[in-house]
Parts: C-alpha cells; sequence; structure tokens
C-alpha cells in the first residue's frame, strides 16, 4: 500500500516509526544521491555521505517538519546546509579534497571520450565536473533550476535567500555553464 | 554522430538531456546504514518525568496513610531492641546489598 509523504511522517513522529522513516528514505534516497552527486563534482562516497548526514538530520527534526514546503524540498534544504557546511569546514582545514581539487580544472569536452563510453552517463558526470567551477551557492541554485525544475521561489526558500539573488545566480551560473560546456555534443537522440 | 547545438540552447538541452536520463541510484545498503544511525529518540523531558515520579509518589503515600493500620503498626515497634554484634553486621551486609541493588538497578535502568 503506498502512503503519502505526510502519513509516514506522522507515523515516524508520533510512534517513531523506523519503519516508516525507511520507506521515505527508499523514496527519496535516489534522487538525493544523484542531486548530491551533481553538486560534488560526481564524489560518490561524498555524496552519499552528505546524503546520510541529511537523512539523520531529517529524522531528528522532523518533529519540527510543518509540511508548509514540499518534503523533498524541506529535504533539499537540509541537504544544501549540510554541503556548505562540509565546504566551509574542507576549505577552512585546508583539506583539498574531491571538489575542491577539481575547482581548477579545464573546460569540459566531450571530444575526448572514448566513443565505447556510456554517453548519457558521461553526461552526468562532465555536468557534475563543470558545476564544481561554480560556488556552492550557484551550483544549487543551478541544480534546482535546471535539473529539479524548481521555480524561483521554491529555490528561495530551499536556500533561504532572497528571489533576486535567486536569479542573480542562476544567471550568472549559466552564462559560466555555457563557456565551460561549449564544447560539449549532445548525442542523437 | 554528434550534432552541434547552438550556442543559446546548449545548457538548457544539456539538462534537459540529463533529466531525462537520470539514473536510479540502487538502494544497495544504504537505508540500513541510515537506519543504523540513527539515534535514539529522547524519552519523557526530565521535567516531565520528574513530576509523573512525584505525582505517584504522592498517591502511593495518601493510599497508605488511608489503608494502612497505623495504630496497630505502632503497638507493634518494639520500646526496647536488643542487638548483638553478629545481627548488626549481618542487618549492615543487607541494607549495604539492597543499596548496591538498588544502585545497579537504577544505573542499568532495570526498573
Amino acid at each position: 500500500m503506498h502512503h503519502t509523504d505526510q502519513v509516514l511522517i506522522d507515523s515516524v513522529v508520533k510512534e517513531d516509526s523506523h519503519l516508516a522513516f525507511a520507506e521515505l528514505v527508499k523514496r527519496y534516497q535516489s534522487p538525493l544521491r544523484y542531486s548530491l552527486r551533481q553538486l560534488t563534482g560526481w564524489n560518490e562516497a561524498l555524496a552519499d555521505d552528505l546524503a546520510q548526514e541529511t537523512f539523520i538530520k531529517a529524522y531528528k527534526a522532523l518533529p519540527g517538519y510543518q509540511g508548509k514546503a514540499k518534503f523533498s524540498s524541506w529535504l533539499y534544504r537540509i541537504a544544501y546546509n549540510e554541503m556548505i557546511s562540509h565546504f566551509r569546514v574542507a576549505r577552512n582545514r585546508e583539506l583539498s579534497g574531491g571538489i575542491i581539487e577539481e575547482q581548477g580544472s579545464a573546460s569540459v569536452d566531450s571530444r575526448d571520450r572514448p566513443s565505447s563510453e556510456d554517453h548519457s552517463q558521461q553526461l552526468h558526470r562532465d555536468l557534475a565536473q563543470a558545476m564544481t567551477q561554480l560556488k556552492d551557492n550557484q551550483r544549487m541554485a543551478l541544480h534546482l533550476h535546471l535539473h529539479r525544475e524548481c521555480t524561483q521561489q521554491e529555490i528561495s526558500d530551499i536556500m533561504n535567500i532572497p528571489l533576486g539573488t535567486v536569479k542573480t545566480l542562476i544567471t550568472r551560473g549559466k552564462e559560466t555553464l555555457r563557456v565551460l560546456l561549449a564544447d560539449w555534443k549532445l548525442g542523437e537522440s | 554522430m554528434n550534432k552541434a547545438p547552438t550556442r543559446a540552447s546548449t545548457i538548457d538541452d544539456l539538462f534537459a538531456s540529463a533529466r531525462t536520463s537520470e539514473p536510479y541510484i540502487h538502494n544497495q545498503g544504504f537505508s540500513t546504514h541510515v537506519l543504523a544511525a540513527l539515534p535514539e529518540r529522547a524519552g519523557l523531558p526530565f521535567w516531565a518525568d520528574a513530576l509523573i515520579t512525584l505525582l505517584f509518589t504522592l498517591l502511593g503515600c495518601a493510599l497508605a496513610f488511608a489503608f494502612f493500620p497505623s495504630e496497630k503498626f505502632a503497638e507493634l515497634v518494639p520500646t526496647t531492641i536488643v542487638i548483638s554484634p553478629m545481627s548488626l553486621l549481618t542487618l549492615t551486609g543487607l541494607i549495604s546489598l539492597a543499596c548496591g541493588s538498588a544502585y545497579w538497578a537504577s544505573e542499568t535502568n532495570r526498573i
């Protein structure tokens, strides 16, 4: 039987049902882990760690979830804060792992790929790599806008920034990506 | 053969393509890891716990006062107690044992 998110959330809050929370995790783990891979330069281990931490924080904060925003938006907000916090700590400690190492990489060119490589899989990785050139907030805004198709108001709510800032982040981020991905060729579908 | 999209549409096309081909990331134990790492939910807050204990203590006292035959009990209390050193030592041992057990039980949440 398929329960709505709200039914599962109520079950977690009122009965401390791990079964209900497990259902929520199963429902959102794939999109969240994919998004975090996109946001961490396709660093799978880091993305999974951040996703795990996001779900744990969500579990702790669930009694305070008021249902004003979609559960997925609420989850993305936690994930975004986790990501920001992680990179801030990493930068402070000058631990240049994952995305920080990749920030100096050149533009992405699909012509260098072997022809046998899965084109669409490469697209995901290249997009993630190109996104590493953007600032954290720009990357998140662009991902939510272009990949998750969130409205600018939703992005503003998730990232807790003014609507005008969201517009600026998206416009400038797109310009940067246009340059970085200029050589990328879409395969014939 | 690859086609070269116009620059203006490149980003939107690329992301549209990525959206439609987004892979499903298999669970592969991820949920299990998350559930294993979940913290224990805190029980009652301290004040509620203390309040419940106090209420039940008062209730117990009221019941005891109402039903316990205190007059008869008073008559049973000896006026003179003679206790040998061995009895005193045994009594001390028993009290120590009871205190130790109570401490152990409370520390291990057995009650």
